[in-house]
């Protein structure tokens, strides 16, 4: 081996310089803070039937966005704010902020009809949709993944797309890892004026496509030498609740009132 | 007071207890090997070392100075201690993001504002000392695991850093590669490099004279 050069030998006498790379700093707590809501997810403990809620889930979000009535979709708000109730306060955080942008997103785009002489219609729809993806949240929230593509296979819902479904859901996780972990590196190696920052997270983002893209192969190769022939299969044991039941008395509750109130337009 | 100094560090991810009360002093140009059975905290000790996390209790001090959030949010602050506390991650292919192996040597050096002979004087050493110099075109990401540590390596060295902090950097290397990398630091901790190793290899343990460092899977140094 060489020996050491000279300059290896003596201290550097170095003063850095002023550079703005708060981008990455800003990128590095993002990705931790998505990272963090995606591992408490992955901790949900879940006792019941997947498939029981995601059919309530749908029937609801199909009667709110069927119903004319504005005091039935009244009603869904107050079924979905005592749902809100049982969970904990980080998570109905989790729930609302989705479904409160959704909402304002949506009264942005109906600015016009208020202004056309109907402001009635504007909070009707931005409240339906503040509740529909509400309630997408609270089950996308309270459901850990791997019982929801239970729940999906229930439903007949294709194993491919449930294939790409989990593939996908593993590689978030991972690919974050990898993520942080390179632009924790690239911060640490910005010791001074980086001229080219955007080559260097050019070069972060492609080496993700690439790993992505890898790790997808690879794991379809390794399912495939494992004996997956493209069909799912589960030996999860299907429980029915308590919690269960009364998710379904609420449904037939709600589909009572949603008939009772339409006849009433 | 030492070079580096940690104080009754515990560091937890959630619910798991990563570090409990770890206590560790560093004289500079010392050689400091960390070893302990799998998830004992090792990795976790390095990264509050080299500023990636902060202690959750206690105090790290680097040169008398405490390292922590409120520290390294001075942007000067920051970019110096990196500088002078070079990192080589356990999977190094993730501190590997240039164009080419040149490039990726020629980043730090040429932050650090040098003239372009300077940069390539000290690209040139650091892939002849590293006996890399025949890869100088190729992609990092196309290496092997082995050739991309030797990089990540390189790449840390060409800044000079006072401080070099790696995390098992012989998984993955051939006995040569793992013999050279020995050498290697050997070498550094001659010229007066402080370094600290987080390690399984008996090879690397046996190979140099270092003080070793335990940790149990109490999370706790021995």
């Amino acid at each position: 081996m060489s020996r050491l050069p000279e300059w290896m030998l003596q201290s550097d006498n170095y003063i850095p310089e002023k550079d703005s790379d708060s981008y990455v700093k800003k990128s590095i707590i993002k990705l931790l803070s998505m990272l963090s809501r995606l591992r408490m997810h992955g901790g949900v403990t879940f006792r019941g039937n997947a498939a029981v809620r995601l059919f309530v889930m749908f029937v609801f979000i199909l009667l709110i966005s069927l119903s004319k009535n504005m005091f039935f979709v009244y009603i869904m708000l107050a079924v979905l704010l005592v749902r809100l109730i049982f969970v904990p306060g980080k998570v109905a955080v989790q729930v609302l902020a989705p479904g409160i942008s959704a909402a304002l997103f949506s009264v942005l785009m109906l600015i016009p009809s208020a202004f056309m002489g109907s402001p009635k219609s504007m909070i009707f729809i931005s409240l339906k949709v503040f509740i529909s993806a509400s309630m997408v949240n609270v089950f996308a929230v309270t459901i850990p993944w791997n019982y929801i593509t239970d729940a999906l296979k229930t439903f007949f819902v294709p194993d491919i797309f449930i294939f790409i479904l989990e593939i996908t859901l593993k590689n978030i996780i991972w690919l974050g890892d990898i993520a942080y972990n390179m632009l924790s590196a690239l911060n640490m190696r910005q010791i001074g004026h980086n001229r080219n920052k955007s080559e260097a997270l050019e070069g972060i983002l492609g080496t993700l496509f690439i790993k992505t893209k890898e790790s997808s192969d690879v794991t379809y190769n390794a399912m495939m030498l494992r004996g997956f022939t493209g069909e799912y299969r589960r030996l999860r044991k299907k429980r029915f609740t308590l919690t269960d039941a009364v998710y379904l008395s609420v449904l037939i509750a709600v589909i009572a009132l949603f008939i009772y109130f339409e006849r009433l337009v | 007071m030492s070079y580096i100094e940690l104080k009754d560090i515990c560091f937890s991810y959630g619910d798991i207890i990563a570090l409990r009360h770890a206590s560790l002093s560093v004289e500079k140009g010392e050689i400091v090997m960390i070893t302990g059975p799998n998830g004992c905290g090792k990795s976790t000790l390095l990264n509050i070392m080299t500023g990636l996390i902060y202690p959750e209790y206690g105090e790290y001090n680097f040169e008398g100075i405490a390292i922590n959030n409120r520290y390294l949010n001075d942007k000067k602050a920051a970019k110096l201690f990196h500088k002078k506390v070079g990192y080589i991650f356990q999977n190094s292919e993730v501190q590997l993001f240039c164009g080419n192996v040149f490039d990726e040597v020629a980043f730090g050096p040429m932050q650090m504002g040098l003239c372009d002979e300077e940069v390539k004087k000290r690209v040139t050493d650091c892939l002849t000392l590293l006996n890399i110099t025949q890869l100088k075109e190729r992609v990092p990401y196309h290496l092997s695991g082995g050739e991309k540590k030797k990089v990540a390596i390189a790449s840390i060295l060409a800044v000079d850093p006072d401080v070099l902090i790696l995390d098992e950097p012989l998984s993955g290397l051939d006995r040569a590669s793992k013999d050279s990398i020995i050498e290697l630091l050997k070498m550094l901790h001659g010229s007066g490099k402080t370094i600290i190793v987080s390690t399984h290899d008996e090879l690397l343990i046996n190979g140099i004279d270092a003080r070793i460092v335990v940790m149990d899977e109490e999370h706790k140094i021995i």
